[in-house]
């Protein structure tokens, strides 16, 4: 493996010298979202567990670790990564996922990836391995720098390795169904932020009705409880346990029907990323609403006009998931972003990157 | 000599703070601002040339613009309660404090936020969020009077952190002035926010990034029931390892607390909280929720008590029984404070299983310093807070206690720890930051910090140590790569 590194890094400054530029990449299952023409570094033959501490509830990985073989270890010993990542095509590798920094359904109950990230071991665009943060999960020493490269999209330097923090898996977990206008779902949300349900994932998918699906998560008690106590608000009916698993990893692994490209790939995916109580959008046609609000997906040809009375008002993105999405994700374009953000953002890319050796993505 | 006030004002600063904000809220009288002098590391000292109390954004805009015309630090301060020495004075600088930005801006219950002035104190967000059932977890010992801009900047923690996160995990969005004198928000009400993810270099940035004017906050639901149990061990090792085995189990209590028997004695002299004396440590454990997942968390975890060596068990029946116990835990600083006339408390994190390990080093260091300390920590994430008993009175004990500290931070690096859990570098730990990080790696510190505030004008002298000050003391970790970082900074 240090072989590997001194190749990495060898490369690293072959490019900054020379002026070239370098594209990481692990398996490429998030290329459609960062496509770029620079000379690949691949991270694929890079992999392995350094150290997982199940009793520490940490767990250290090399960034070219399959994902699926990340999460099998951690299942052997009943813990999980409790971001439930998304992930594309088979799944690709931890480095991709952290720089990706895309979360799956459970994002509302877990929080982000980066709140995940508790160190981090990094080859900087001058070569320079560093290393930020820790295992433990309380570290102030220096700025927090280890957490900043979750969603940098491979910008900021070629992660080595990342210790991530895991979590024992929920005991239980029940999925609830029920047919509700979207409105009423969208305002369902706002009341349950305040009850002690845990509730771990929700998903509408319909237009102006549809149907609304809950997952609970905690122990077989407080499930039921739950249950019961959301029973009396919606008239809502328990899932079938396999079926649920099945619209879950639909959503985690980006294979809903609703999110599948057609086969022109004509028309594009549209993500919106609100403050999860907007209310409905003005759009014809069917979405998929995450995040009770905070995520909708929405399929359809949008002008520029159109997109921008949408979302007016609104803090927050509207971005087609596509070869673009990765670029405009980092400028902030077609958010409302500002000139003082740009430069900071670009002063800290510089930091770590001053040759732009990582800029193309 | 000149009359001090005009060394004091030598540049008319005074005046110009007068203009901005008026009279009465520019202390400059060495009798008012002695009360600024230091946060609660009293050991650092230094009385501030003027402490300006500005009310809004533009008051600190104009401080800001007029300081950095002049190079003037700022040294900006909430309630003071830090333990690290980050809101210390810089003699010729100006202190900063937000304490009048005490309002709370909005609290939404149906999205679950509060946006907050930076000078609201911790608790008040919970007070403001009971009624509606909602609750701001992250909640220090010292959350009566600490700010939630001071707790921004130390990314604070508290008891309850382990099952519900620490500032971090519970701040959505930041806003402030940066030394141009800009506005910079960071973060937002979405999910995901375009741009890199900038907000967890702004938390923890112990003032040096900018200056925090407005926080939102993420509120939880308020678990309606919790109980705690407090369980005796005869050993430090056992009790250690009852930890691990609380954690390996699929529970995540709501809190995790650990005393050792110096400090079970001074706080049960101070507040009767009903502790077993005469145990070697004791143990806090809490479990919160709807009832029924609390008397089935509550079983799971005596069960697992008992079988590792607990020897006593106390549930707390009712809610005054529950307060009574943790309030000898959330007492165990002004406790050390009774027992004598000073303590020094350290606030090293180690993996959980090096915990016995390092309480073993402690009680050796102890005997070589000759100075007492107690312990108590925040055992479910590892963060240990020894506190170290002295008299700064006695000729060299200061000195000693100091040099104790160091030893146990050193202790925590080598167990695979860190210097600061919660409390920060300020200008305490900046000589062990040169042990926990590589030369290249401090460079990337300095090179952030000038990124924010290129004309090094907030809070300058703390949370990184320079290049030389870590070659001055000796104190180095090997820079993995041996190459020597270009533009050094020297301050
Ligand atoms: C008895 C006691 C118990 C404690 N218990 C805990 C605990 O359990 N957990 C814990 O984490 N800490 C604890 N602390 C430490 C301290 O209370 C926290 O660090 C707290 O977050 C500091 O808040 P403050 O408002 O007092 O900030 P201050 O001490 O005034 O400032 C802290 C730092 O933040 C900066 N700062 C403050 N406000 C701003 C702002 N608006 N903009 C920019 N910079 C700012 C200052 O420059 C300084 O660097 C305890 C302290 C005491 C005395």
């Amino acid at each position: 493996m240090d072989g590997l590194v001194r190749d990495f890094t060898d490369r690293i400054r072959e490019a900054e010298a020379g002026g070239g530029t370098l594209g990481i990449q692990g398996h490429g299952s998030r290329s459609f979202l960062c496509p770029s023409t620079a000379p690949i570094l691949s991270t694929r033959h890079y992999q392995g567990v350094v150290t997982y501490e199940p009793e520490e509830l940490f767990i250290t990985v090399r960034a070219g670790t399959p994902l699926p073989e990340l999460e099998d270890i951690l299942d052997s010993k009943g813990q999980y990564l409790a971001f439930e990542p998304l992930r594309f095509g088979a799944g690709g590798t931890v480095g991709g996922m952290v720089a990706a920094g895309l979360s799956g359904p459970r994002r509302m109950r877990s929080g982000p990836i980066r709140d995940y990230i508790l160190g981090i071991r990094i080859l900087d665009g001058l070569g320079r391995e560093l290393r930020f943060g820790g295992t433990v999960i309380k570290n102030v020493a220096g700025y927090d720098v280890s957490r900043l490269f979750g969603g940098s999209w491979g910008r900021l330097g070629l992660i080595l390795d990342v210790t991530l923090k895991v979590l024992p898996k929920p005991r239980s977990s029940l999925t609830l169904v029920v047919d509700i206008e979207q409105e009423k779902a969208l305002n369902w949300f706002k009341r349950a932020r305040s009850q002690p349900w845990p509730l771990g994932a929700s998903l509408f998918q319909g237009h102006t009705a549809g149907q609304l699906a809950l997952r609970l998560e905690a122990g077989p008690e407080a499930v039921k409880e739950a249950f019961l106590a959301i029973s009396k608000e919606l008239p809502v009916k328990m899932m079938a346990p396999e079926e649920a698993e099945g619209l879950w990893r639909s959503l985690s692994t980006h294979r809903h029907a609703a999110l599948k490209p057609d086969k022109e790939q004509a028309v594009p995916l549209w993500r919106f990323s609100l403050p999860p109580g907007v209310e409905p959008l003005a759009i014809n046609g069917e979405l998929l609403i995450e995040w009770h609000g905070g995520l909708r997906w929405w399929r359809g040809l949008l002008d520029p006009e159109a997109l921008e009375a949408l979302t007016h008002g609104h803090p927050g993105g509207v971005m087609p998931f596509d070869a673009h999405f990765a670029s405009r994700n980092l400028s902030g374009q077609g958010t409302h972003q500002d000139k003082v953000r740009g430069r900071l953002d670009d002063g800290v890319l510089k930091v770590f990157d001053p040759f732009a050796v990582f800029s193309s993505g | 000599m000149n009359d001090p006030a005009d060394m004091i004002d030598a540049e008319g600063l005074i005046e110009a703070m007068v203009e901005i904000v008026g009279p009465e809220w520019v202390l400059y009288d060495p009798e008012e601002t002695r009360a600024y002098a230091s946060d609660a590391l009293t050991a650092y000292r230094e009385i501030p040339r003027v402490v300006v109390l500005p009310n809004g954004e533009e008051e600190i805009v104009a401080i800001v613009n007029i300081c950095q015309q002049r190079q003037i630090p700022i040294v900006p301060r909430g309630a003071g309660t830090g333990l690290s020495g980050g809101a210390r004075p810089i003699r010729e600088g100006v202190v900063l404090s937000l304490a009048r930005m005490n309002r709370i801006l909005a609290l939404d219950p149906e999205a679950a936020i509060a946006i907050l002035e930076p000078g609201v104190r911790n608790l008040a967000i919970s007070e403001a969020a009971f009624p509606h059932g909602l609750f701001y977890a992250p909640d220090p010992s010292s959350q009566i009077a600490c700010t939630i801009g001071g707790n921004v900047n130390e990314n604070a923690g508290g008891v309850h952190c382990l099952k519900y996160g620490l500032t971090l995990h519970n701040v959505l969005q930041v806003r402030g002035i940066l030394s141009s004198g800009e506005v910079f928000e960071c973060g937002g009400q979405t999910p995901d926010s375009p741009g890199l993810d900038l907000l967890p270099l702004l938390i923890g940035s112990e003032g040096m990034l900018m200056i925090v004017t407005e926080v939102t906050v993420r509120l939880l639901p308020r678990p309606t029931h919790a109980k705690v149990v407090m369980a005796s061990f005869d050993s430090i090792e056992t009790c250690a390892h009852a930890v691990a085995a609380i954690i390996s189990s699929s529970l995540i209590p709501a809190g995790l607390e650990m005393m050792d028997q110096a400090a079970t004695r001074a706080v049960e002299d101070y507040v009767h909280a009903g502790y077993d004396c005469e145990a070697a440590a004791i143990l806090l454990v809490e479990s919160d929720g709807s009832k029924t997942e609390v008397d089935e968390e509550i079983a799971e975890i005596k069960e697992i008590l008992l079988l590792n060596g607990s020897r006593s068990l106390v549930v707390s029946e009712t809610e005054e029984e529950r307060q009574r116990i943790w309030s000898g835990r959330k007492n165990a600083f002004p406790a050390a404070g009774r027992v004598a006339p000073e303590y020094y408390c350290m606030d090293g994190t180690v993996p959980r299983r090096q915990m016995a390990p390092l309480l073993a080093h402690i009680a050796q260091l102890e005997k070589h310093y000759r100075l007492r300390c107690m312990n108590v920590f925040h055992a479910g994430d590892g963060n240990m807070h020894p506190l170290i008993l002295f008299d700064g009175k006695i000729m060299g004990e200061w000195a000693r206690a100091e040099a104790f500290g160091n030893a146990i931070l050193e202790k925590c690096i080598e167990l695979g720890g860190t210097v600061t859990g919660e409390h920060g570098v300020g200008v305490e730990k900046l000589d062990s930051l040169c042990l926990q990080f590589t030369d290249a790696e401090r460079e990337v510190f300095h090179a952030l910090k000038k990124v924010f505030d290129p004309l090094r004008i907030l809070n300058p002298d703390k949370g990184i140590p320079s290049l030389r000050r870590c070659v001055e003391h000796g104190r180095k970790r090997v820079d993995a790569q041996k190459r020597l970082p270009t533009n050094l900074e020297h301050f």
